[in-house]
């Protein structure tokens, strides 16, 4: 690989936040001050693919204790500058029944995490999520998804191709809109109690109970 | 797509990243005892291990692990083949159901990656394949162990020959823009030039007698300096001629490094960054003549 090609990529975790912006053009900070609002005051929180913790950190604003997973230790570097008093694991999203107990969170969020995950993968992260979410918890998922309405399903194709391109240049990483959630969700054995969605549908915040 | 054209430009673009689906595949008619195989999940290396295992037919499991598109030695070096993200496949694919052994078969270039104490700890068997996987069919006959052909890496010229066609489509992005900027009459020479380089850093860069790949690159320049020394007349073009290819070789020796683990440790940045600085300063002295 190209020497000079490697060091940009060894770089991308500092410019992830501004090409996820751009991508989606200013939705993800939306997405994630709707995520932050359901935290309380000493709240147990799980920030799934927390990449470089911004949302982490504004949970712990509002008085959450956060723990981070990522698979990306560059992407936890950054984390831990920005939000220094959350605690952080290196780990796959799929090895979380390695590290936590049987219901220990009272909340469980993820923001473009998914959709870096195969369909396999998804529904064995949810399951997961469902055994280490307390019984009144709830998991909220901000992520990409392909529109259903046929507007804005054109508009989705015509829009993302050249801002794909954009953010690849950026960051060397995008996203893969997720077919659809709730055929994963219920084989997950939880449902979706409310959705929110963001840019024409491109975008959705999920509620997700036990 | 026929699979000739996806190897063109997998080859020819192999700095970017092809992806293929991360599955376990089943190989021929495998049983609970069959070999289980691990590979990446670059499109290039998937498409042909599975057409070398169905050849030979190799009754065994195929597990693709998410390295997002990345082939077996970069991602392990990288730190995207990791001893997690196997142990992350195992788990989602339920691979421990489909055999009744603990015993995974590595390719022997994800050792950065893949730890086999790791993967003890979570009760599997790590074994490090052959580095080609041409060599499976006798690695698994004769009961995994390998000879000393199948642990050696060979860079011969064929492969020497696509790293230095991918190395000069990637320098060729690269640099097209600074040569209409700085060399618009002569962008025919500049892009052959790039080409020289990259082919010349990967065919005969082994006998150039320095370490560094920045100094061999530089070298690389010498024969073109003495082209364009003697056939440039004008003064002042001259000097931008002769600042341009050692420019272009200095860059290209420089970007090489990025080929192999050696070339990353070489710590030529500053050495690099002095040279284009002084480059830089003449060519604007040259601007004033």
């Amino acid at each position: 690989m190209s020497f000079v090609y490697m060091k940009i990529l060894e770089s991308r975790p500092e410019r992830y936040d501004i090409g996820m912006g751009l991508l989606t053009l200013g939705s993800l900070t939306k997405i994630k001050e709707r995520i932050a609002e359901h935290t309380q005051s000493g709240n147990k929180v799980l920030d799934l693919g927390c990449g470089t913790g911004t949302l982490g950190q504004m949970c712990i604003e509002k008085g959450a204790q956060v723990t981070g997973v990522d698979a990306n230790s560059g992407m936890l570097e950054v984390a831990k500058r920005n939000s220094p008093s959350a605690n952080y694991l290196n780990i796959s999203l799929s090895n979380l029944d390695e590290h936590f107990s049987d219901e220990s969170f009272d909340i469980i969020l993820s923001t473009l995490a998914f959709s870096e995950l195969t369909h396999a993968e998804r529904v064995h992260v949810l399951k997961q999520i469902k055994r280490i979410l307390k019984k009144e918890g709830k998991v909220l998922i901000g992520d990409e998804i392909i529109p259903k309405n046929l507007f804005a399903k054109c508009f989705y194709y015509a829009f993302r191709l050249p801002m794909r391109l954009l953010t690849w240049l950026m960051t060397q990483t995008t996203t893969n809109a997720i077919p659809s959630f709730d055929e994963e969700v219920r084989e997950a054995g939880m449902q979706i109690v409310n959705r929110k969605p963001f840019m024409l549908g491109m975008f959705i915040l999920l509620e997700i109970k036990k | 797509m026929i699979n000739w054209i996806k190897d063109i430009y997998q080859t020819l673009f192999r700095f970017a990243r092809f992806p293929c689906e991360p599955e376990t595949v089943t190989i021929g008619n495998p049983d609970k005892s069959s070999p289980v195989l691990v590979t990446c999940n670059f499109d290039y290396t998937v498409r042909h291990l599975k057409e070398y295992l169905k050849k030979e037919a190799l009754d065994c499991f195929l597990l693709v692990v998410n390295t997002k598109g990345t082939n077996v030695w970069c991602a392990a070096a990288e730190g995207v083949f990791t001893t997690d993200i196997v142990l992350s496949h195992l788990k989602v694919y339920n691979v421990g159901e489909l055999v009744n052994h603990k015993r995974l078969i590595l390719p022997q270039l994800s050792v950065a990656g893949v730890k086999r104490k790791e993967l003890k700890e979570h009760g599997w068997e790590g074994i490090y394949g052959p580095v080609y996987f041409t060599d499976l069919k006798e690695f698994l006959n004769n009961g995994l162990t390998k000879n000393k052909d199948m642990q050696a890496l060979e860079y011969g010229y064929w492969e020497r020959f696509k790293m230095g066609l991918s190395h000069a489509v990637f320098c060729t992005l690269v640099c097209i823009i600074p040569i209409f900027l700085f060399a618009s009459d002569w962008w025919i020479q500049g892009i052959g030039l790039v080409w020289y380089f990259a082919f010349s850093m990967q065919l005969i860069e082994h006998f150039i007698p320095f370490e560094r790949l920045l100094y061999k690159g530089l070298a690389l320049s010498l024969p073109i300096l003495v082209l364009t020394l003697t056939s440039i007349t004008d003064p002042v073009l001259k000097t931008q001629a002769t600042l341009g290819v050692i420019a272009l070789g200095g860059y290209i020796g420089y970007d090489a490094q990025g080929h192999s683990h050696l070339g990353q440790n070489q710590k030529s940045g500053t050495i690099f960054a002095g040279m284009f600085a002084f480059l830089a300063l003449v060519y604007g002295g040259t601007l004033f003549l």
